[in-house]
């Protein structure tokens, strides 16, 4: 199957199984899986500085467990920008300062002070997962009503010098700016 | 559309700018609202094509993190626009992802499928934009807009125009007919100047140019137009004019007809030739006048012009009291300026003098002006037409050649005004001997024929020509005198003597011949041997050209001629003799008379005169021609009356080189008397050469002794006849002794002819004749025996006797 065709199937699978919202509308997807393609469409409507799109490839990073079960991995060779996506997995921070997206797998074990201070040299887009995480993801994933819902933090995204279409902002159920 | 042209100009003016403004406001109108309606519907088309790439652009998150409120949220941005109708997002598997309907009433359902990016523009304007991310197709969004504002905006549009268009109406009215009164009135102007000018027939008015626009062209060349008229009008009248006075002054008869045949104008010349005064006659009045034989072709060449337009010219006498004006017609069809024929027109010129004139003419190339008998043109055609006539009926006809004895005699002795008078009253008196069905005609100087056609017989021939002979030999008194004169007659018979009218004429001729030779006054017929002998005549008239040709068939003999008390020789007389190729000689007395009758005398004569004085060359040359001696050549009537005798005569003379005192010519006596003033004048200029005359065969003619002393003359020959008788004939000798006195008394020489005796010498010598001649002298030689015969000691043989 040609490259072009594979995205359009993606596509309509994301969109049209996701279009309906509801997680349990699609019992053969999880929860992983969706927000996996979430992250996948969240990356076009983020944008990074112009540094960043020098970059060979768009870089998917892992930071602590994998809680995608390995749907992570499988993005691996999608373009993103007209860029394949490449995953990595990392330790620390300090690893991942060229990394476009990094998952926050498992968020409690970071500072937010400390990335915040990172962020503001590293224009890196930051994903984890429960509203609690506000703090320290620029796009945080919740369940509400069953349904897997976007937080969006503007005010940490501003901080790494991230902006984030006003499509999206639209269909953030939480938008975090100006402290609130 | 039949009314059209039946209207008022003025009519026509202001309906065509009224129609025409509320057309073009009608026709702009419509355009603008068409314009203005697809110009909105394409901006509004436009805005909410942008309006729907916004919203499906804002719907692309929502559609992608399926947020159906998002998305409806979105739509109801598009309730800004108060013509949205509905709204509706498709996502990727075209299943309807949210709608939103901006009316209550007549809500309608989205469309099942959502077509590709399309624009239709119906009732409703519909507009289906696809939905993309990352140029990917995530959904459609589909919008519907109704155009019920736009109806609105055309009702006021209307209203709006339908007030333009009054006011326009109103407008173009008051324009139109300002405009009408600007054109009209100088166009009114030309209308009512062209209508005074065609009523009062004054073509010096003019119409008044009152603007310089086309209109004032219009009166321009109107006025141009007019002046051409005008003059043209004059010309005419000046031509009318010309034409009238020339045809009042025309010698020639002018005449017009109509198609209906009327005469609608002739000049009064045309009334003077016909006789007829009655104005406008029609045409078969006028034919009507015409002389009855011609009648019947005039009509004929009238209908040829009527109908094929034949022109004609021809000549026809009409019929005025008792006399009959001739004229020629001339008639040709009159075309008016499309080619169509309206009528004919012609010339009628009176020929009368001419015609008569030509009648005259005809007379005198038909008759003969001194006697009223037709001529020898008309005999002959008449002669034809009998010859013709008598064929066809089976009858004879009879022509009598007549000529009168004596009238050369009677015009030489009383003059030519006794000549004529005797030529008109023979002829009255022939007209009264035979039939007037028969012709007399005059066919030369005193010959006579006259025609019997239906002859039964010769016994009816013989009592005409009996009674012509009878009539013609009464005495007539010419100039006091009372003179006989008779006639002799040659008769021929057509078909018996010959079939056509030459060989006739032939035959009358010898036949009258014939009858001079029986002794005059008689009548002769036509015979066969007459024939024969004419056929002889003209055997020797072409065997005669023939040695003329050749000249070696003409013998010279040259006969001496004596001193009759000396015996010495004294000249010759030159005598031809004649012996044609394979014939016997045929003596002179035979073919002499035939060379005289067909000029054939003149080129013989020449040559026997050049001959003799050749001999005389000759023998001078030799020595043994004496001194005084003469070489006599006969000269005959015809070669005497020939204008080149004299120039023949020295012409010869000077070839020759003969001495011209040795020539002596020898003429007749009747030779002589027939032009008695000629003959002296011609012998005086032969006298005036050098050459001698003499007269020959003297005594046989009728020499009166006033003109014998006139003539100059040397010698005179009395004729053998008298010589032949002496001594028997007493009357004779006694003639014979006269003339030798007479001539004696008138200084002439005598030489006698025809001496065969010696008591003819004797009795000669004994009146003192000087000149013998004659076989008892010596008969006639050629030229080398006449050389023997000089150096003879002559008078040896004479003496002897």
């Amino acid at each position: 199957m040609a490259k072009g065709w594979r995205h359009i199937c993606v596509i309509f699978i994301v969109t049209g199984c996701l279009a309906g919202g509801s997680v349990s509308a699609f019992s053969e997807l999880n929860t992983n899986q969706i927000k996996s393609a979430y992250l996948f469409q969240i990356s076009k409507f983020v944008f990074w500085p112009e540094e960043r799109k020098q970059f060979d490839h768009f870089n998917l990073c892992l930071l602590g467990p994998d809680s995608y079960q390995g749907n992570l991995q499988k993005m691996q060779g999608r373009t993103v920008f007209n860029k394949a996506i490449k995953f990595q997995r990392v330790q620390t921070l300090a690893d991942a300062q060229k990394c476009h997206l990094l998952v926050l797998s498992s968020p409690a074990r970071i500072n937010p002070l400390e990335l915040s201070a990172w962020l503001r040299t590293h224009p890196v887009l930051t994903v984890a997962d429960g509203a609690q995480n506000i703090d320290k993801a620029m796009v945080v994933f919740v369940l509400e009503d069953q349904r897997v819902r976007l937080h969006i933090n503007i005010d940490l995204a501003r901080i790494a010098g991230l902006s984030f279409a006003a499509n999206l902002l639209e269909v953030a159920s939480k938008i975090k700016k100006g402290g609130q | 559309m039949n009314w059209l042209p039946r209207l008022h100009l003025r009519t026509k003016l202001i309906a065509s700018i009224v129609i025409t403004s509320v057309l073009a406001v009608t026709v702009s109108s419509v355009a603008l609202v068409r314009y203005d309606r697809i110009q909105e519907v394409a901006n509004v088309s436009e805005d909410m094509r942008i309006l729907a790439g916004i919203v499906a652009n804002r719907s692309t998150a929502a559609l992608i993190f399926a947020d159906a409120r998002q998305a409806q949220a979105n739509l109801k941005a598009l309730g800004e626009n108060p013509n949205v109708l509905m709204a509706c997002i498709y996502d990727s598997g075209q299943q309807v992802f949210a709608v939103h309907h901006f009316t209550h009433l007549d809500q309608k359902p989205c469309p099942e499928v959502p077509k590709e990016s399309d624009l239709s523009i119906a009732d409703t304007i519909e507009i289906y934009e696809p939905i993309e991310l990352d140029g990917l197709p995530v959904g459609t969004l589909y919008m519907s807009l109704s155009l019920n504002w736009l109806n609105e905006r055309w009702q006021q549009q209307l209203l709006f125009i339908v007030l333009v268009m009054f006011a326009v109406l109103m407008l173009s009215m008051v324009l139109a007919k300002y405009l009408q009164l600007l054109l009209l009135k100088p166009i009114q102007k030309i209308t009512a100047t062209a209508r005074e000018i065609t009523e009062q027939q004054d073509y010096s008015l003019r119409a008044e140019k009152e603007v310089k626009d086309e209109i004032g062209d219009m009166a321009d060349v109107f006025n141009g137009m007019l002046s051409k008229i005008e003059d043209e009008t004059e010309r005419m009248y000046a031509s009318e004019e010309k034409f009238r006075q020339l045809a009042t002054l025309s010698p020639v008869g002018i005449f017009q007809i109509n198609l209906q045949h009327q005469i609608t104008y002739v000049n009064s010349r045309w009334s003077e030739i016909t006789g007829i005064h009655q104005p406008l006659a029609n045409l078969e009045h006028w034919l009507g006048r015409i002389r009855s034989e011609d009648r019947r072709r005039t009509l004929k060449a009238w209908s040829a012009l009527i109908q094929s337009h034949q022109e004609f010219v021809i000549e026809v006498g009409f019929e005025k009291q008792d006399e009959v004006t001739w004229t020629i017609i001339e008639a040709s069809v009159l075309h008016d300026g499309k080619g169509d024929v309206y009528g004919y027109m012609g010339a009628i010129s009176d020929i009368t003098d001419l015609k008569n004139a030509q009648l005259q003419m005809e007379n005198l190339a038909f008759y003969d002006p001194l006697t009223g008998l037709s001529n020898r043109r008309l005999f002959q055609d008449r002669l034809n037409k009998a010859v013709a006539e008598s064929k066809r009926r089976g009858t004879f006809v009879a022509l009598l050649f007549l000529d009168l004895d004596q009238f050369k005699r009677i015009n030489d002795s009383l003059g030519h005004d006794a000549g004529d008078q005797l030529l008109v009253e023979t002829a009255q008196r022939l007209r009264e001997s035979v039939r007037e069905t028969d012709t007399v005609s005059r066919i030369g100087g005193d010959e006579f024929t006259v025609l019997l056609s239906d002859v039964d017989s010769t016994h009816g021939v013989r009592h005409i020509a009996d009674k012509i002979l009878k009539h013609l030999c009464k005495p007539i008194t010419l100039k006091k005198q009372t003179v006989i004169n008779t006639v002799s007659i040659g008769i021929t018979m057509s078909p018996t003597d010959a079939k056509d009218a030459n060989k006739l004429m032939r035959n009358a001729d010898m036949a009258m011949y014939r009858a001079k030779a029986m002794g005059r006054n008689n009548f002769q017929f036509f015979s066969e041997d007459m024939n024969k002998e004419m056929m002889g005549y003209l055997e020797i008239e072409k065997d005669l050209r023939h040695s003329i040709e050749h000249n070696d068939e003409f013998i010279i003999y040259f006969q001496p001629k004596i001193d009759l008390l000396s015996y010495r020789f004294i000249g010759v007389e030159a005598l031809i003799r004649w012996k044609p190729k394979g014939k016997d000689m045929i003596p002179p007395d035979r073919f002499i008379p035939i060379a005289e009758e067909s000029g054939l005398i003149i080129p013989i004569g020449k040559f026997v005169f050049r001959q003799s004085l050749l001999q005389v060359r000759h023998l001078m040359d030799l020595g043994i021609w004496p001194e005084h001696a003469k070489m006599a050549v006969n000269l005959s009537a015809r070669q005497f009356s020939d204008p080149n005798l004299i120039h023949d005569l020295n012409e010869s003379i000077q070839m020759t080189g003969c001495p011209v005192d040795v020539i002596e010519l020898e003429i007749t006596e009747s030779t002589l008397m027939d032009h008695v003033e000629s003959a002296i004048f011609t012998m005086r200029k032969i006298k005036q050469m050098g050459i001698s005359i003499a007269i020959d065969d003297f005594g046989t003619g009728y020499s009166s002794l006033s003109y014998l002393k006139r003539f100059p003359i040397d010698v005179l020959k009395v004729d053998r006849s008298f010589v032949m008788d002496i001594p028997n004939d007493v009357s004779d000798m006694e003639i014979t002794a006269a003339v030798i006195a007479m001539a004696h008394k008138l200084n002439l020489r005598v030489v006698a002819e025809g001496i065969e005796t010696k008591e003819q010498i004797d009795f000669l010598r004994s009146n003192r004749c000087e000149y013998g001649q004659g076989y008892l002298i010596a008969r006639p030689m050629p030229g080398n025996e006449l050389e023997e015969y000089i150096q003879r000691p002559i008078q040896v043989d004479l003496l002897s006797l």
